[in-house]
């Protein structure tokens, strides 16, 4: 039998690691706690979506949830049984390996809780999953936490994350990496902001409402206005989320209750300098469930055509090939490699009366070119068939 | 006539291709050949007689009324998909 991979230790750990940083970001538990104590009722159904280790569900068991069902496609799942057990929560806690647009539940939740919002309010997935979510797990009339999320942006001074960017533009060795920098203008970075860095006062430019649809874009455009003559090195970005009617919870670098989640960083090519009263108009435009997005920034001073201009995309800093581009095209006729051959095999052996050792011999079988044994055949049995078969 | 790339749309150059993409819609467009060098002027110049001039310049052996049919031709199929925005009354 083949063992998953993600089963083994070291990369568990990992996990846990991240999952410690959560647990001792007290603003951000305290904001969770209060919102569910707001929200879920005695006897409510509550569904969490990526759970991890269990903690807003906890806190929905304490609040008096009939049933929380936790999500997560990690290899969290079995842990956070046993923790939800020996909490004395093992009857109302249902936990589910796996994605939550791919799991269907016995009945409709009350309360969705959700913690996928990334850093600027949408790089974490919530949008697709809540949305989802909304539609096949929640009652109608039921409540989203978060129920919605603002966008928060300021002109920024940013010289250190700036260098990060610029190091593209020296060279390694002796060796010309420039190519990458135009990757590196169009990407953003994850990072703390310090208050001084702020160049005005912050602005929502788009907001997200997780209670109803939208389309696939959001975009906004917001005038801020210099408080100081500085260095404009980028665009600084963070999210404020109401979980409730009475509780926000944001990662501003300006809040007193700020969470331990780093915001991100723009940038504009060049760096300009701004001065004082200078107004600043910033446009962005994302796809939430792509990850993609664009910005763009004027810098006005009295005169109505912009003194400078920038404009840039997250598209322009993919690591894009053309071969795979070309795979993406309307007329392109894909044919299956060696490899998707083998996995069809898999798919096909995966009858409903065949074993797993069968199936695993009778891949390592039909393809020997690709295994060295069958131990490496049923690690590619394991990989493919786990994320769609099911027991009974 | 003023010719812009719409607010949605991002593009960048891929091998001798430049890629267009409309967030709003999520359609992917690409441009090779002369097609191309017309986007990359629009991005440039903004204007439709600078571009024709342009092109004519460049193009000196192709005959300029062809060059502007199928420059105009370009630009329609690309605002038709709002990935430009022409903004004058007067047919391009």
């Amino acid at each position: 039998m083949g063992m998953p991979a993600y089963g083994v230790g070291v990369v568990l750990s990992r996990i846990l690691d991240e999952h410690r940083e959560f647990l001792i970001d007290q603003p951000r538990l305290s904001a969770f706690r209060r919102a569910i104590d707001e929200v879920v009722k005695p006897d409510d159904v509550v569904v969490d979506l990526g759970s991890g280790t269990g903690i807003l569900g906890l806190m929905a068991c304490r609040a008096g949830a009939a049933r929380v069902y936790a999500l997560d496609e990690s290899g969290l799942t079995q842990l956070e049984r046993e923790i939800f057990a020996s909490n004395g929560f093992a009857d109302r806690a249902i936990c589910v390996k796996g994605l939550s647009t791919w799991i269907s539940l016995p009945e409709l939740a009350d309360v969705v809780i959700c913690d996928l919002i990334g850093r600027f309010g949408f790089d974490g997935g919530i949008v697709e999953y809540s949305a989802d979510a909304r539609r096949r797990l929640l009652k109608p009339g039921g409540t989203m936490i978060p129920s919605r999320i603002d966008l928060c942006v300021a002109p920024v001074e940013a010289p250190k994350i700036w260098d990060e960017v610029d190091f593209w533009r020296r060279s390694a060795e002796g060796f010309n990496l420039e190519r990458a920098y135009l990757i590196a203008v169009n990407t953003g970075h994850p990072t703390k902001f310090q208050p001084q860095q702020i160049l005005s006062e912050p602005a929502v430019i788009a907001t997200i409402d997780l209670t109803r649809d939208f389309g696939t874009a959001l975009s906004g455009k917001v005038t801020s206005i210099i408080r100081r003559g500085a260095t404009l090195h980028g665009i600084g970005a963070w999210f404020t989320a109401e979980l409730s009617p009475s509780v926000r919870m944001t990662n501003s670098p300006l809040s007193e209750d700020t969470i331990n989640r780093r915001g991100v960083f723009f940038p504009l090519d060049p760096p300009t300098r701004v001065e004082a009263d200078e107004r600043v108009q910033i446009g962005m435009t994302i796809v939430p469930n792509e990850n993609l997005m664009s910005w763009t920034v004027k810098i006005l001073n009295n005169g109505s055509s912009p003194r400078a201009q920038f404009a840039h995309s997250t598209f322009r800093g993919m690591l894009l090939c053309p071969e795979d581009l070309r795979k993406a095209k309307p007329d392109f006729v894909p044919r299956l490699t060696s490899r998707g051959e083998a996995r069809r095999s898999v798919v096909n052996l995966c009858d409903g009366r065949r074993s797993l050792a069968a199936i695993e011999k009778e891949v390592y079988k039909r393809h020997p070119n690709l295994f060295a044994s069958l131990a490496e055949a049923a690690a590619f049995v394991a990989e493919v068939m786990i994320p769609y078969a099911y027991e009974d | 006539m003023k010719i812009e790339i719409s607010e949605d749309v991002v593009w960048r150059d891929l091998e001798g291709e430049v890629v267009i993409l409309d967030l709003a819609t999520q359609h992917y467009f690409g441009l090779t050949g002369a097609g191309n060098e017309m986007w990359h002027l629009i991005a440039e110049h903004g204007s439709s007689d600078k571009i024709i001039d342009d092109l004519v310049a460049r193009y000196e052996d192709v005959d300029p009324r062809k060059l502007e049919r199928d420059f105009e031709k370009l630009v329609r199929e690309l605002a038709g998909k709002g990935m430009l925005k022409i903004s004058s009354d007067e047919p391009v």
